[in-house]
């Protein structure tokens, strides 16, 4: 079963490559390549290596700087691309990747967040990445996987009053 | 006696020592671990702590999917560890045959038995 549009993505997701990226969204969107987008991971010989050999015969894995995402978002190919923040993202962003949207498929909880969903909680640097990504035009949807409902986040949700 | 930690997606992992003490009769030493909720750091986390809270000869540790955040977590977090080791895929006769022969074999012995125990059980039946 093919989508009927076969659009790049870039997930926010701070696991990463894990199941619901490599198996759930790359059933969805059937990319031509997965691209995992760290400056941290893509400088780490060792934590590359664990990317690199996946256990997964479908894709082809690609491990890139933010600004080599960029690239990848912006070619004609279908990519799935992965990063692990907001802020990442916004780097990606501003890299010159052509995005409409960005999803936001996992930030968990940790001191100084507020939750949003079960699988969003933001800090407020979070919440300035939002919304620097918002001033240019770009919708933040939060889905964490393609079966679930998709849920625009608006100034209203990650800037508004506390829970 | 070889020590037991199954970390896996929601609560398979919980399941699968319910059934294994269902079948093989013992549970001992053997630790669960969900990913529910957390991040990878607090997964590692959780994992660290049964690890460094165990005694005995050495560990395995068994995740569902290899190249899901249990088994990245685990794999970044064993390589401190000598004498623990990791077997992704892990499923119901594996798990018994561990229980069962835990106390007889040594880690490089068991981990290959496991191995091929978990591609055996899998067949078509007719």
């Amino acid at each position: 079963m093919k989508p009927a549009v076969r659009q790049s993505l870039l997930r926010i997701d701070d696991r990463l490559l894990h199941g619901q990226v490599l198996v759930a969204w790359a059933a969805a969107l059937r990319p031509d390549r997965i691209v995992l987008a760290s400056d941290v991971v893509a400088a780490d010989p060792e934590r590359r290596a664990l990317y690199e050999t996946l256990p997964q015969d479908d894709y082809e894995i690609a491990i890139v700087t933010l600004s080599e995402a960029a690239r990848e978002l912006a070619a004609p190919e279908t990519v799935l691309a992965v990063c692990g923040s907001p802020q990442e993202a916004l780097q990606v962003i501003d890299a010159g990747a052509p995005l409409q949207s960005v999803q936001v498929g996992g930030l968990h909880d940790a001191p100084g967040k507020k939750r949003i969903l079960d699988y969003v909680h933001v800090s407020a640097a979070d919440r300035s990445a939002f919304g620097a990504m918002a001033a240019r035009g770009i919708a933040v949807v939060a889905q964490d996987l393609p079966s679930s409902r998709a849920h625009a986040l608006d100034a209203a949700l990650w800037g508004g009053r506390g829970d | 006696m070889l020590a037991g930690v199954i970390v896996t997606h929601a609560g398979l992992a919980e399941a699968l020592r319910d059934a294994a003490l269902h079948i093989a009769g013992d549970a001992s030493n053997l630790s669960i671990v969900s990913n529910d909720g957390l991040s990878v750091e607090q997964l590692s986390d959780q994992v660290r702590r049964v690890l460094d809270g165990l005694g005995g000869t050495g560990c395995i540790v068994f995740t569902d999917m290899g190249g899901g955040s249990c088994a990245t977590a685990s794999q970044l977090l064993i390589r401190g560890y000598p004498d623990v080791r990791l077997v992704t895929g892990v499923n119901l006769p594996m798990l018994v045959d561990f229980v069962l022969r835990r106390s007889d074999l040594d880690l490089d012995s068991m981990v290959k038995r496991l191995l091929q125990r978990g591609l055996s059980s899998i067949q078509e039946l007719r």
